[in-house]
């Protein structure tokens, strides 16, 4: 049975049906879609001063198999070209300012990177009645890191399905051999490994018709080879450049993230919804972070859909994290001068225009969204902060366009 | 481990069954006993057979002067009977049951025009006083009645009580209106059969449905047979008299209070209702006056 585009009469009748008391609002079936879904994705996002470039690509694809199960297999391709920051060094005046890889004759796109990503993975969900299992698993590749990785997730509902419980747990299995670089000074049999751990405790709660609230503790365990292949510390005695060194991290990292989402709906606005979220983690690294983000989802007309966006972001210093370092590097037993271990703040805004257009062929929906995002990355917008790494600050944009069938 | 059980029960003066998957008996009994309840309970409230229900209340004091406090079912009952009287362009108008004391299922001959151009100014929604807490008929004589919604609204409420029991398969029929739970447990959809609206053992029409409702109107059981004449139960308000045109019409919608709504407008639209059927967009079954059959199920 198909339901072709039904008249205005139709319609009416079908919201006034709805407002009678006791009526399920959608014909459920358990909580397979009983569609398949197709997306198809493109991204390009470029730093700020010709710094690095991506190209991403991405397709995913979900079925059904029988009434209480679906399959999803996701591919990504990134295409990542350009600079990036190696290390931070003192100018003729003491000022600490950063070094950018420049371009390389040698590589097969003239930029000092150019690299390629894939990655595969997929996914296999059973539904029960009131909880459903996944589990799932992947693999990604690039020229000189290897990444397996494996997850799963139970989740019951209680409460007249008004409370969801998710429990997930998911580990990853790296394997880094950088490759041969003016920036890699390990020789070429080099490799290192990496494993991570990661644990979720969640819980969903629906608080009235137009509201719920989610909440959701993670814990990481990481250890191995947790450096930067590819950068570089510098150590001074007063202005006086004393030793050079390759980026040396701890072998270990705990970390503790806490999520909270609420979503809230709005019928008086055309069915608008507001989304805040409130990230904190904090890791044994001594980075302590605090994420902020609103998101407004307005329907138009005709299914075209609206959603303005803003992020901010902050957070801490890693306790072996300095511009620049003095002595020696052997006074130390970890030291970074990544930025991405600075302290910083950022702010995001972004927005996305979607259109849907319903049963058209023989598909079900077709959905159309493109978007654009700038995100401005400043020490002086850091918590607390003082602007003291100025020099690293940057920005980016990304846009993407996307199409989504469901058929 | 999941197992099939069938209820059936008597209800609105008409057989029902609500059949479903459930992992124990006493858990499809404690289901079952908790529709059962809540379609007795509208069957209380709004049966104009009966003298103690609100219905009977409202029609008792039409002209009296007297108000009926309304409660927020009614009040959505009454706004829905208010939409289908716009969208039939004032055909599907639940004042139009006076009709009934001159077109009576046993009447053996045709009612005196002058008796029945007597009760239209009986019949009217526009003349209904309402508002979200009262209602008032303002003529004595005047008669509310939900045919075509309660008995569509019992089945998609029955639905709704199935599900908050966390039942995913199942199908609940009310005296041929039908609406689905949810499909077998395989995903494959229950099989639905319409019979001939003039041979009741043999069946028009066979399909599966999975999700959503069936809901038919026609000169199935209820007609008037004069001098050899079949004269349908469904009466034009506008003119008193029997609709004529089509035969019977299903329909299939997400839900069943709208597929049965939707069937009455067709068949009060008489020789517009196949037009108006291909337009509405919904899947439909009919038979026309002549018996042919059109069949846009698929579609």
């Amino acid at each position: 049975m198909k339901t072709k585009k039904m008249t205005n009469a139709v319609k009416r009748l079908q919201c006034a049906a709805l407002l009678l008391p006791g009526l399920s609002q959608t014909a459920v079936a358990g909580r397979v879609e009983e569609t398949y879904n197709a997306d198809f994705q493109y991204g390009h996002y470029s730093e700020s001063n010709q710094r690095m470039e991506v190209d991403i690509f991405q397709g995913a694809l979900s079925a059904p198999i029988g009434s209480a199960m679906t399959a999803s297999v996701n591919l990504v391709r990134d295409m990542v070209s350009g600079a990036s920051p190696v290390y931070n060094f003192k100018d003729a005046n003491g000022q600490v300012r950063q070094f950018i890889s420049g371009a390389s004759p040698t590589s097969s796109c003239g930029k000092s990177i150019c690299e390629q990503r894939d990655a595969i993975s997929s996914g296999l969900t059973y539904f029960f009645d009131g909880a459903s299992v996944n589990v799932g698993g992947g693999f990604s590749r690039e020229h000189d890191y290897t990444s397996r990785y494996f997850n799963t997730n139970l989740s019951f509902d209680f409460n007249k399905k008004l409370t969801t419980v998710n429990f997930g747990a998911s580990a990853a299995f790296d394997e880094i051999a950088p490759s041969p670089s003016t920036w890699n000074s390990r020789d070429s049999a080099f490799k290192a490994h990496k494993t991570s751990q990661q644990y979720l405790l969640g819980v969903t709660q629906i608080i009235d018709k137009e509201s719920l609230l989610q909440s959701n503790i993670t814990f990481g365990y990481h250890s191995g080879f947790l450096s930067d292949p590819y950068k570089w510390v510098a150590f001074y005695d007063g202005n006086a450049f004393s030793d050079f060194q390759q980026d040396k991290r701890p072998r270990e990292r705990f970390e503790w993230a806490w999520l909270n989402q609420y979503v809230r709906h709005f019928g008086q606005f055309n069915d608008a919804a507001l989304h805040l979220d409130y990230r904190f983690s904090t890791n044994d690294w001594g980075i302590n972070a605090h994420t902020f983000e609103a998101s407004w989802h307005q329907p138009i007309i005709d299914d075209w859909q609206i959603i303005p966006r803003f992020r901010y972001y902050s957070q801490d210093k890693a306790d072996f994290y300095q511009t620049v370092f003095s002595g020696r590097s052997e006074a130390y037993s970890s030291f970074s001068s990544d930025y991405r271990l600075a302290g910083f703040g950022a702010i995001s805004a972004g927005l996305k225009l979607s259109k849907e257009i319903k049963s058209i062929g023989y598909a079900e929906s077709l959905k159309f969204q493109t978007g654009v995002e700038y995100y401005d990355h400043s020490s002086n917008y850091q918590l607390g902060g003082n602007g003291s790494n100025n020099f690293s600050n940057f920005s980016y944009y990304l846009v993407t366009a996307s199409f989504n069938l469901k058929f | 481990m999941l197992q099939v059980f069938d209820f059936p029960f008597q209800a609105m003066g008409s057989p029902c069954s609500v059949q479903f998957y459930a992992d124990s008996a006493a858990r499809a009994e404690d289901v079952f006993r908790s529709v059962q309840t809540r379609i007795e309970a509208l069957e209380q409230r709004y049966s104009r057979y009966r003298d103690d229900s609100l219905l009977s209340e409202i029609n008792r004091r039409a002209g009296t002067g007297v108000k009926t406090a309304l409660d927020a079912e009614t009040f959505a009952l009454l706004q829905y009977a208010d939409r289908c009287y716009l969208e039939s362009q004032q055909l599907f108008d639940v004042t139009s049951g006076v009709l009934r004391r001159l077109w009576g299922p046993r009447q053996t001959q045709l009612p005196p025009k002058q008796e029945v151009a007597a009760l239209l100014p009986l019949i009217g929604w526009h003349k209904v006083q309402w508002s979200d807490d009262a209602i008032y008929l303002p003529q004595t004589g005047m008669e509310l009645d939900f045919g075509g919604i309660v008995k569509e609204y019992a089945a998609d409420v029955a639905v709704g009580i199935c599900h908050q029991h966390g039942i995913r398969h199942g199908i609940i029929e009310l005296g041929g209106d039908i609406s689905v739970i949810g499909p077998l447990p395989d995903g494959q959809g229950w099989p639905v059969a319409i019979r001939d609206p003039r041979q009741p053992d043999k069946v028009v029409a066979q399909f599966r449905l999975a999700a959503g409702a069936v809901a038919s109107s026609g000169d199935y059981e209820r007609f008037l047979l004069i001098d050899g004449v079949r004269y349908s139960h469904l009466l034009n308000p506008k003119t008193g008299w029997p609709v004529a045109g089509l035969r019977a019409v299903s329909i299939v919608a997400q839900h069943c209070v709208v597929a049965g709504s939707v069937a009455t407008i067709a068949m009060l639209k008489a020789k517009n209702g196949l037009a108006w059927l291909h337009g509405s967009g919904l899947p439909f079954l009919c038979c026309q006056s002549n018996g042919r059959l059109i069949d846009r199920l698929q579609h």
